[in-house]
Order: C-alpha cells, then sequence, then structure tokens
C-alpha cells in the first residue's frame, strides 16, 4: 500500500475543522461581552446620565424596587438611592477587587510556584511547606481575620484576597514547573550552561502560563465571590460604597416588602459569575493543552 | 507505614506554622495591642493598660509569649474575652455543635446527591441526560451560597411558609425539626458542594468504566448496578475523597456568611460578632479553631486516601 495522499476533500474537511476550533463559540462570545459592558459602564459610571449612587431621592417620589420611573429606571433601594447607578458603581468594586487581587495572586503565586518546581530540593520543600500552611486558613477566615484586625477597605479586600489567592496560584504553577523541568528542551538549555533565572524567565514561564492564566481566571470569580460575601457581613468596602454584596445586605430587611432590591444585585453577580466560569472553561481548552484531552 | 509517618510530620508542621501565623495576628493590630485592647474597654489609664500588657505577657520576649499562649491552648485555655469576660473556650464550646450540624448535613446531603447522579450520567457519557446534568452542575457553581441562602428564604419562608426563616432548634430537643431548622442553610452551602462533586466523582467513573476488570464484570454478566456500585465505585473514590477533605475549607467559610444570614448562632455568627465588638481574642481563637479544623480534616483525607487507593502505596 502506498503512502496515502490526502484528497482534496479531507483537506478540506480539516481545515473546517480548525475554523471550528478557532471560532469562538457564541456563549464566550457573549460572556466576553457581557464582560466588556461591565468594564466600560462602571469606568464611565461618574460621567454618565445618572443620579449619584450615594444620594437619597426622597423628592422624586421614587421609593423602592421595582418602583421604575424615568430618573430611576431600575427604581430605588430602602434609601431612595438610584439602583441603577448603586448598580454600576459596585460593578466598579467587583473588578477592581477580581482583578487586582488576582494580578497580585498571580505575580506572587508564579513567582513562588516556579522557582519551587523547577529548582526542587529544599528550597520546594520550605516553600511547599509555607504554601500549606497557607492553604491551611480557609478563604473567608483568612479574609475576616485580616479585615479584623486592619479594618475594611477596598485596599484590605484587593491585598487581602491577593495573599488569599497567591498559595493557590502558586500551587498550580509549581506542579505546572515540575513537569517541564524534565523536559528534554531544558535539560538541553541546563547543558549547555544557561543560568537557572534564565531558564526560567525564558523557558519555563512561557510555558506554564497557559495553565497558570486558565486557573486565574476562576480566580477571579472566586475573588469577587469573596467580595460579595465580605460586604454582605459589612466588612467590605465601607458605606455608602455600592458593592453588590452590601445592596444585597441593605436590601435584605426590606425582602419581604421589596425582594427586587437583593434580586438584582444578586442576578447580576450570578450572570457576572457564569459570563467569567464561561471564558475560564474556554480559555483552558482552547490554551492548556493537558486540561484539552478529556 | 512510612507514608503515614511522612504525613503526620506533614502535619505537625503545618500546625506549627498555622499556631505561629494566629498567635501574630493580634500584632497586626494599627500600634499597641494593648491600647486596641484597651480601647474596647472603655478606660484607657496606665493601669488599665499595665494590666492588659501583663495579662497577654506583651511585657515578655516575644517567643516567651508564644510558649505560654501554646502551653494554655495545650491545656484548653484560649484566653478570657475581654468585652464578656468569658472564658474563650467557652463561647466556642457552647457556639460549636450548631456549625458541626450544619457542615454534616452539607457534607452528607451532598454526598448523597452527587454519588447516585454520578453513578447515573457516567456510563451515559455525552448523552442529552449528561449534558443536562453537565449544565445543572455549572450553574450551581456560579451561585454563590449567600445568594443562594436569600433566594431559598425568599422562596421557602417568605414567601411558602414551608421553613422558618431564622433560629435554630436544637437536635437534643426535637430532632426533626432540628434538621428543618438548618434546612435552608444546608441547601445554600451544598449546592456547589453537590456540583463539585458530581464533576469529580463523574470523571473518574468515566475512567473506571474503561479498566479491564470492568469488561470483565459486564462479560461475566454482572447487572449494571452490581458493575457500578459494587465493582466501579470503590477505585474511583479517591479524588472525591480528596475533594471532599478541601471543600471542608469551602464550607467553613461558607457556613460564616450562611449562619449570619439565616440568624443560627453557631461558629460564624459568633466570629462575625466577635468582629463587630472588637473582641480580639475570641477572633484570633475562632481562626485557629477553623484552620485546625480544616487541617485535620484534610488529614484524615489524605489518610482515607492511603486505606482505600492501593495505587498510591504501590506508587511510592
Amino acid at each position: 500500500m502506498s503512502a496515502r495522499v490526502p484528497s482534496t476533500a479531507s483537506i478540506a474537511t480539516f481545515e473546517r475543522r480548525r475554523a471550528h476550533a478557532n471560532r469562538l463559540p457564541p456563549v464566550v462570545a457573549v460572556s466576553f461581552a457581557w464582560m466588556a459592558l461591565l468594564a466600560v459602564v462602571a469606568v464611565l459610571g461618574p460621567v454618565l446620565p445618572i443620579p449619584d449612587p450615594n444620594t437619597s431621592d426622597y423628592d422624586a417620589g421614587a421609593r423602592l424596587a421595582p418602583f421604575v420611573s424615568l430618573a430611576h429606571p431600575l427604581g430605588t433601594d430602602g434609601v431612595a438611592r438610584d439602583l441603577l447607578s448603586r448598580l454600576i458603581s459596585g460593578a466598579g468594586v467587583s473588578l477592581a477587587v477580581g482583578l487586582g487581587s488576582v494580578a497580585i495572586a498571580g505575580v506572587a503565586g508564579i513567582a513562588i510556584g516556579a522557582t519551587a518546581g523547577y529548582f526542587g530540593g529544599i528550597l520546594d520543600r520550605v516553600l511547599s511547606w509555607l504554601t500549606d500552611i497557607l492553604l491551611a486558613f480557609p478563604a473567608i477566615i483568612a479574609m475576616v481575620a485580616i479585615t479584623a484586625f486592619i479594618g475594611p477597605s477596598l485596599g484590605t479586600l484587593i491585598v487581602g484576597l491577593g495573599i488569599v489567592s497567591a498559595p493557590q496560584v502558586a500551587r498550580v504553577a509549581r506542579t505546572a514547573s515540575k513537569g517541564y523541568a524534565q523536559r528534554d528542551f531544558i535539560q538541553a538549555a541546563k547543558a549547555m550552561g544557561a543560568p537557572g533565572l534564565r531558564i526560567l524567565w525564558r523557558d519555563i514561564l512561557p510555558n506554564i502560563m497557559p495553565t497558570v492564566i486558565s486557573f486565574a481566571v476562576t480566580l477571579i470569580a472566586i475573588a469577587i465571590v469573596a467580595e460579595g460575601a465580605m460586604s454582605f457581613l459589612g466588612l467590605g468596602v465601607p458605606p455608602p460604597q455600592a458593592s453588590w454584596g452590601s445592596m444585597m445586605n441593605d436590601g435584605y430587611g426590606d425582602l419581604k416588602k421589596a425582594p427586587f432590591i437583593v434580586v438584582l444585585p444578586a442576578v447580576v453577580m450570578v450572570v457576572t459569575l457564569l459570563a467569567i466560569n464561561f471564558i475560564a472553561d474556554w480559555v483552558s481548552r482552547r490554551f492548556d493543552s493537558r486540561s484539552s484531552q478529556v | 507505614m512510612k507514608d503515614i509517618a511522612l504525613r503526620v510530620l506533614h502535619l505537625a508542621v503545618v500546625l506549627f506554622g498555622v499556631s505561629v501565623i494566629t498567635f501574630l495576628l493580634i500584632r497586626l493590630l494599627p500600634g499597641d495591642p494593648a491600647l486596641s485592647i484597651a480601647a474596647t474597654t472603655g478606660s484607657v489609664d496606665q493601669g488599665t493598660l499595665d494590666a492588659i500588657r501583663h495579662r497577654l505577657g506583651l511585657d515578655l520576649p516575644l517567643w516567651q509569649q508564644y510558649a505560654n499562649w501554646i502551653v494554655g491552648i495545650f491545656h484548653g485555655d484560649l484566653g478570657v474575652s475581654y468585652r464578656t469576660s468569658q472564658p474563650i473556650s467557652t463561647a466556642i464550646l457552647t457556639n460549636l455543635p450548631v456549625t458541626v450540624q450544619l457542615v454534616v448535613m452539607a457534607q452528607v446531603l451532598s454526598l448523597a446527591v452527587a454519588i447516585p447522579v454520578a453513578l447515573w450520567v457516567a456510563p451515559r457519557r455525552d448523552s442529552w441526560l449528561d449534558r443536562i446534568i453537565a449544565g445543572i452542575t455549572f450553574v450551581l457553581q456560579a451561585v454563590p451560597n449567600y445568594v443562594l441562602a436569600i433566594f431559598l428564604v425568599l422562596i421557602f419562608a417568605v414567601g411558602l411558609h414551608w421553613l422558618p426563616a431564622i433560629g435554630y432548634v436544637s437536635l437534643t430537643d426535637d430532632v426533626w425539626g432540628s434538621i428543618r431548622s438548618l434546612l435552608i442553610p444546608t441547601l445554600a452551602v451544598s449546592a456547589l458542594l453537590i456540583a463539585m462533586y458530581t464533576r469529580v466523582l463523574r470523571s473518574s467513573m468515566i475512567e473506571t468504566l474503561q479498566m479491564d476488570f470492568m469488561l470483565v464484570g459486564k462479560a461475566m454478566g454482572f447487572s449494571r448496578g452490581r458493575l457500578l456500585w459494587g465493582a466501579g465505585l470503590k477505585p474511583s473514590l479517591p479524588s472525591l475523597v480528596t475533594v471532599v477533605g478541601l471543600n471542608f475549607g469551602v464550607l467553613i467559610g461558607a457556613t460564616v456568611v450562611v449562619e449570619v444570614i439565616c440568624g443560627i448562632r453557631g461558629l460564624g455568627t459568633l466570629l462575625w460578632n466577635a468582629i463587630n465588638t472588637r473582641d480580639y481574642l475570641l477572633v484570633q481563637g475562632l481562626v485557629l479553631v477553623f484552620a485546625v479544623a480544616y487541617v485535620l480534616a484534610n488529614f484524615v483525607a489524605d489518610i482515607i486516601h492511603l486505606i482505600i487507593d492501593p495505587r498510591v502505596r504501590a506508587a511510592k
């Protein structure tokens, strides 16, 4: 049997399959669009023609969602603050905490994890123990403890969640770089006398990034959930700044009278988390070769 | 045996680290911890300050403070609350049973739902049923426990009046009433666990189904149920055991918020009150209890993993 020459038909099939794999699935495209919309309105919030999120407006006769009026398209909360403005203002908090804390966790976690995984030995042992010790504190407990002792603020949330998430990134980065440390091209670079840090930076880092990034996207969702929990407990951003979590807490007292005050931020939050999870799922299928097999 | 010894050593290192960090927490207070604590009692004169410094042992070197603190803990002494003058261990022990009951109910419910569902869909991989279950677990993973708690209160307590919105009935008073009183919080914290357990067990079951011994079992004419529950479940369990252990941390965090929402006086509510009243020693004691509980749960999961999975032992 002679070598099989691919027919034009099978090349066309192959091309079509590749095009299909590269195309953004509609649900992921919608997720990206939703996140972009949130980012844009959160940044433009202060200049948009909407009421101030922290001012009570008793004059307009507008009270309690779902009372919809021209001045308050989604109604107002229990103290007559515009719900749409507060949702937008809260989006800023969620995005800042999600992206900020994951940025901190990413840099610290990759530095610790990749170093431990690549160099191995006693350094790995010590760094892994430190990671395990930090991971012993459940995230919310660690956040509550940090906040109890240094006080609630946006900075506490971002840095605190960064510290809490860093060991998780470290663990993922360590496992990934440990796998690469044994590979032939790394051994070759070593044999040619490339310094360890250079190998780490030039060869290990680019290779572990897909794995770490797809994990980091999930961490954004986890950070947003944690921010909501902290704000719901009154340990997040101090009032009157709106956050989806604090909005739910504000509305909880009026649950019987006006469930919409709670339902609105809850729905917006769940939609956002779904969007992030769809993106995370897609990122890990698309870029992380290890998870695409299953 | 060597594996277990190594894990015990690891456990000791982690517990030591946890105790040091928890001990140092008080130092995070800006400035003089004695001053911050005195401020909460309302009398900031030199006498009070000195008394607090002495009682906390702040006039001793740091390592000695730690030594005294840790020795006290081994005697069950976590100090005395400055707000209530109650021993911290007493406060924790009174609130402990509710939280333990909530955590146990949540884990039992999650496993009771996840195991049958995973075994049901695993042999039907990629069928419409599998896809629907995958969709449900995907959505459940995106709903935070506190959002779910609020919706459950809204539907079952405010709307339908089926369940109490707040309050807890003791297990010793009325078993059924007690379970009922914790049903909303249990459901709220279980959703995420059910989703995760189902996913994990489904994928390891799919791996098991491809093993030769399953084929042999099928050839010998075992029924599907016997194949799945009798032969397939055990080799698929180890990854689930690890995830169950790890999720104790998620569960502990979840109980804090959900207990506050549902007005249940457990450890979570205690922690929340401690922060709002700036009862720093109580916060410290609770953080220690939570972290140690989580570490021990993971340790037990590790050991169970070792016992039920001969492959881990063989690999060493």
